[in-house]
């Protein structure tokens, strides 16, 4: 059984560890950034991210602050 | 000085976009004396790190306040300031909503359906918009925390092109009114206090300078000047000429 799924991250597909929770997708791809996260047309609390578990076809949103008028 | 909620702030806002570097926009959003900053939101680009903006503005003691640009309708704009609550805990939102990409007019059906969902959902909801009377009494009706009616198009600098409505717009509001947008010269934001409004959110034109350290304070001292002329209460404009020195003929009893 492969040990990876297959996730949407912002729109690109992405191959990411089986169990991969929020918290350490957004390690592996945001390091360091203050990030907001949807699931699945969700916003998710960050307390949540440790706890959500990816699973196939999962559509991930990850948005930081930028400068904007 | 101003008030929305339970913030009392100085009233000149920026906007933190189109500055040549972050420290630069530091440096000018520090001589602005502003207490209220706007940023967006984006998608990041995985893997790629990006600039902090974030962090050197919360230690100058500068509060956020995170718009909706991007968003093309009333479910977008709410779904970026569930977002941008989430990211940086404020319920403070700017709702933008300009689907239309050439003259990047507010929607106003869209904004006053956002603005409804996001006052229920608890958010401090502060709209751009239009110079339009009506859609401001909508707007306050529907408990956004102030309006915030355009001078002109974003980034134009033309000024205050719609005086008359921004005036009926003043004399009707409730809440703290805050002119946005197009505000291209200092001597704008002054005109605009001076006629009443509570703020002025100012960003193209104080990046885009030649010297945008300099213009943030031109316009700082704009918007004293412009509270200091309406506090003071000059007499309005006359007709007839109203003489300051005395007019009898001088010489004429030598004639």
């Amino acid at each position: 059984m492969s040990e990876h799924i297959e996730i949407y991250l912002n729109g690109d597909r992405l191959q990411v560890s089986k169990g991969m929770d929020l918290l350490q997708l957004q390690q592996q791809y945001a390091a360091g950034q203050q990030v907001a996260i949807a699931l699945n047309s969700a916003v998710m609390p960050r307390r949540c991210w440790p706890e959500q578990r990816l699973q196939m076809q999962d559509q991930v949103l990850m948005f930081n602050l930028v400068a904007g008028g | 000085m101003f008030k929305i909620a339970d913030t009392t702030l100085p009233p000149l806002l920026l906007g933190s976009g189109k500055f040549a570097n972050p420290q630069l926009m530091l440096e000018a959003v520090r001589a602005s004396g502003t207490g209220l900053v706007t940023v967006a939101l984006k998608r990041i680009k995985p893997g790629q790190p990006s600039l902090d903006l974030v962090t050197p503005l919360q230690q100058a003691g500068i509060r956020l306040l995170p718009n909706t640009s991007g968003a093309a309708n009333a479910k977008e704009a709410v779904f970026a300031a569930e977002l941008a609550r989430e990211l940086l805990q404020t319920p403070w939102v700017k709702l933008e909503i300009h689907p239309d990409a050439r003259y990047l007019m507010p929607d106003p059906e869209q904004t006053l359906i956002a603005a409804r969902q996001l006052v229920k959902l608890g958010f401090v909801v502060l709209p751009y918009c239009g110079a339009d009377p009506m859609l401001c009494l909508r707007l306050q009706e529907a408990g956004c925390a102030a309006v915030m009616p355009l001078g002109s198009a974003i980034g134009s600098n033309q000024g205050l092109q719609n005086r008359a409505m921004l005036e009926i717009i003043i004399e009707q509001a409730q809440v703290p009114v805050i002119v946005d947008a197009g505000l291209g010269q200092p001597s704008h934001a002054c005109a605009a206090l001076e006629m009443g409004a509570a703020a002025v959110l100012v960003n193209t034109a104080i990046a885009t300078a030649a010297d945008p350290v300099q213009a943030a304070n031109g316009f700082r001292l704009a918007v004293e000047a412009g509270m200091a002329a309406r506090s003071a209460r000059c007499a309005p404009p006359s007709v007839l000429a109203n003489a300051s020195s005395p007019v009898e003929s001088l010489l004429a009893f030598l004639s």
